[in-house]
């Protein structure tokens, strides 16, 4: 006897749409889609900035392109193509975390689902949200071009084409590593979003040095993977020559810069060279997502490779011993949580910071203490302090929001005095973990005499404390805490003016941003303080 | 000790009332939330447990006001929700250490008291490993143990069998049963042999709404005269579904032996049973009316 086999092989096309479909709407509906929408808008409308701004986003030399239909859109573009990636990783770097934690991958596990296919599925919902972000920011783009009024005709194919074409790629090549570092295990959590910060950071390095390698002009033109340097490179044919051609090359937002001169470009829609290149970074997507397939568990639990098989209870404790002990026969504890045990507290919270980590995590750490001591005070504090809280981030953030990520809330909210007893020991726990974490400097600095500095890193600590207790309150996770972090802590390790949020030991107390930043740890407390409050008033 | 639920009801966004209008009072001794999930018996778990504050109504524990003093009722507290999480990282012992600290245990009785815990609940071979190892069964048992961890007066436990085998849930309702006395334990479950062995008196909860406060003995009483069990042929069971309510069916050699709850018996050839507790149940619900 024989029988046609009908049953499916794979999901089809249909299925992997319908898979998108369902993962897309799933994220429609949430208020963070709605934030990351209004950030789009709000973000949008300092795109272009008037003379008197202080600010500029993109120049080239002097000069900068006048607020027409292709300038506004490769403004758009370019800032799609260099800052959104950073950003859209953290917004969509979730899609296999939910399928996880909502057991929807043990159903999708157990279809004829094929991994590609499920990362395909996944990689188009990622698309999905970079599609909605340009296509608010078109909107807002021609609502800005027009509102400026420097050039009023409108071009949609100028300036749709720079705004969608440039970022493009980039984006699908983000939404591809987001699902891989995902799938490798290593690279899901905290860790794996400092090493993307970094890559990010990495990749453009080259982009930028390429651009500015030939003397004699701004911007040399390339085949680059951001899809700028033609555009720009083009720019530059349209800027007089003069004075207007010195300086570099300027992307985000470059505070305090004079303003630039306007000049008149038409864009480079026609260039069919630059269009095909685009097409052809689009290809990059492909190896990516081959990586992260070899790589993706298919929600098998068994490979996570903590799990061990439960031990086989002695008989004794399992079956032959069936009768419990009596409940009365157990040491009753009399008036128990009538008193708050703030150290006791203390002490749990510390252990929840410290233990379970990597030997190599604390090999590091000690690496760290050790370097402290061999250099300079100086030195350790602008090095040290802030790289040691960098080896920190993935407790930090995991600390900021440990009962919505892991499904405690309910248990510690039926606790006596939820918000008056737990906050503030949470907030001291990660200000004396950060402080744990460069205890050799703090040692250093007090032998030495140097309370102001050792002041300072203290309001530090406190700061990088109230921060994660605020975000996470803020976003429900860990990411949000994690991205602002990596912005903030690269800022000060470039020496951006206010940003050593660390200490500065050049400064005295009274002279660094230290009172500052006490001042904004407070409010973040605060913050902190009435989100949950608003969360146990539900 | 004694719990008043006055008029609580709670109402979600889109005028939908997960709870109307329920009171009820509790004293020592356990006492079963029974009915369909979706009912609301966790949104009133959660009222009790100072999770969610009721829309309207109000809880007094002793006279004091829960909703307005929710340390009142958290002093006293065990509580084991019906969704809740653990730290994967940290060990069974840990965590409970952990949530020690947090309800104010001092440090040396919490020792004492979770050794006793996971010896009482058979976690003590597996104590040392972290709990994202466990099995469901097993971090059930877990959260049992947390609920247990001072000597609460008042124990709100939200389908705590769920997840077990049928080996640790009996030994789940011998601690139950042990436990009652002069606490009040509140046990919601929509599994009727849990309350079974364990609960002095039951509350029939059906789309929000309290249908029936009183003891299983005369919840069965209620239903006596009332339960018929007919053997039939396959055949005519679609038939007899559309003519009875079923409590229950179970296939025979000779056909299929369904359990009917009805006034009258259903055929000559049908025999009258005692009741058990989920035919009063089920029974109780088929008279009661919801209020719109």
């Amino acid at each position: 006897m024989s029988a046609v086999d009908t049953q499916p092989r794979s999901m089809g096309a249909a299925g992997i749409i319908a898979a998108a479909r369902a993962d897309f709407l799933q994220r429609v509906r949430s208020l963070r889609f709605l934030v990351v929408l209004m950030a789009t808008v709000a973000l949008g409308m300092l795109m272009l900035p008037t003379e008197d701004a202080g600010y500029v986003v993109l120049q080239v030399g002097q000069a900068r392109g006048i607020y027409g239909s292709a300038w506004v859109g490769l403004v758009f573009g370019v800032i799609g193509s260099t800052i959104l990636p950073l950003l859209g990783f953290f917004v969509i770097k979730d899609a296999l975390a939910r399928d996880r934690s909502t057991r929807v991958g043990l159903v999708l596990a157990a279809s004829p689902m094929r991994r590609m296919e499920y990362l395909g599925a996944k990689l188009l919902s990622h698309m999905s949200v970079f599609v909605a972000i340009l296509a608010v920011s078109s909107l807002v783009a021609f609502a800005m071009q027009l509102w400026r009024g420097e050039d009023t005709a409108i071009h949609p194919v100028d300036l749709l084409l720079h705004l969608w074409l440039v970022p493009l790629p980039v984006l699908f090549a983000t939404s591809a590593i987001a699902l891989l570092f995902e799938s490798v295990p290593g690279l899901r959590g905290a860790f794996g979003n400092v090493v993307y910060f970094f890559l990010w950071i990495l990749a453009f390095g080259p982009t930028m040095v390429q651009m500015e390698s030939d003397q004699s002009r701004l911007v040399h033109r390339s085949a680059d993977f951001y899809g700028i340097s033609a555009p720009l490179a083009d720019f530059e044919e349209h800027i007089p020559a003069g004075p207007l051609r010195m300086g570099g090359l300027s992307i985000g937002a470059n505070i305090g810069a004079a303003p630039p001169t306007p000049v008149p470009w038409s864009g480079i829609a026609n260039d069919g060279q630059w269009i095909a290149e685009r097409g052809l970074w689009l290809l990059l997507t492909l190896p990516i997502l081959l990586i992260a397939a070899l790589f993706f568990d298919r929600f098998d639990p068994a490979r996570g490779g903590k799990r061990r098989p439960e031990p086989a209870s002695p008989p004794s404790q399992d079956h032959a011993d069936f009768a419990p002990r009596p409940w009365h026969a157990l040491t009753p504890i009399s008036s128990f949580a009538t008193r708050w045990r703030p150290l006791t507290q203390l002490r749990a919270e510390l252990a929840l910071l410290l233990r379970r980590r990597s030997f190599w995590w604390y090999a590091v750490l000690v690496g760290l203490w050790i370097t402290g001591i061999a250099i300079s005070a100086n030195d350790a504090v602008k090095w040290v302090v802030p790289i040691a809280w960098l080896w920190g981030l993935t407790a930090f953030s995991e600390h900021g929001a440990r009962a919505d990520i892991h499904g405690t809330r309910a248990l510690l909210a039926s606790a006596p005095a939820p918000l008056f007893r737990q906050l503030p020991v949470q907030w001291l726990a990660a200000t004396v973990f950060a402080l744990v974490l460069v205890a050799p400097v703090m040692v250093k600095l007090i032998v030495l005499g140097s309370v102001g500095t050792a002041a300072q890193v203290i309001v530090g600590a406190a700061f990088v404390a109230a921060s994660t207790l605020a975000l996470g309150a803020v976003s429900g996770g860990s990411r949000l805490f994690e991205l602002i972090f990596l912005m903030l802590w690269y800022a000060a390790m470039q020496d951006v003016p206010g940003a050593r949020f660390s200490g500065n030991p050049d400064l005295a107390f009274a002279a660094s941003h230290a009172p500052a930043y006490l001042v904004i740890a407070a409010a973040l407390f605060a913050l902190a303080w009435i989100l949950r409050a608003a969360t146990l008033r539900r | 000790m004694r719990i008043e639920i006055d008029g609580v009801g709670k109402r979600y966004r889109g005028d939908a009332w997960a709870l109307k209008d329920v009171s009820l009072r509790l004293e020592s001794g356990v006492i079963g939330l029974l009915g369909p999930n979706g009912a609301g018996k966790s949104t009133l778990m959660n009222i009790l447990a100072t999770i969610t504050r009721p829309t309207t109504g109000r809880v007094l524990l002793d006279g004091e006001d829960c909703i307005r003093r929710p340390d009142t009722m958290r002093r006293k507290l065990g509580y084991l929700p019906q969704d809740f999480g653990v730290y994967p990282n940290l060990t069974a012992r840990e965590f409970l250490s952990y949530l020690a600290a947090v309800k104010g245990v001092p440090a040396r009785a919490a020792a004492l008291r979770i050794e006793e815990l996971l010896d009482l609940l058979n976690l003590t071979s597996a104590a040392n490993r972290p709990l994202g190892g466990y099995s469901g069964g097993m971090r059930q048992r877990v959260g049992i143990a947390q609920a247990l961890l001072g000597d609460p007066a008042v124990l709100i436990v939200d389908e705590p069998t769920v997840g077990l085998d049928p080996e640790e849930r009996m030994r789940f309702r011998h601690l139950i049963a042990d436990l009652s006395g002069e606490r009040i334990v509140i046990l919601s479950t929509h599994i009727v042999s849990d309350l079974e062995a364990t609960a002095s008196r039951i509350a029939v909860i059906e789309k929000g709404r309290l249908l029936r406060v009183d003891t299983p003995e005369a919840l069965m009483r209620e239903a006596e005269g009332k339960v018929w069990d007919w053997t039939v042929p396959v055949a005519r069971l679609a038939d007899i579904r559309q003519r009875f309510q079923i409590a229950s069916t179970l296939r025979r050699g000779e056909g299929i032996q369904v359990r009917i709850l009805s006034e009258d018996s259903p055929a000559p050839e049908a025999v009258a049973r005692a009741p058990a507790l989920e035919d009063a149940y089920l029974y109780a619900k088929s008279q009661a009316t919801v209020p719109a």
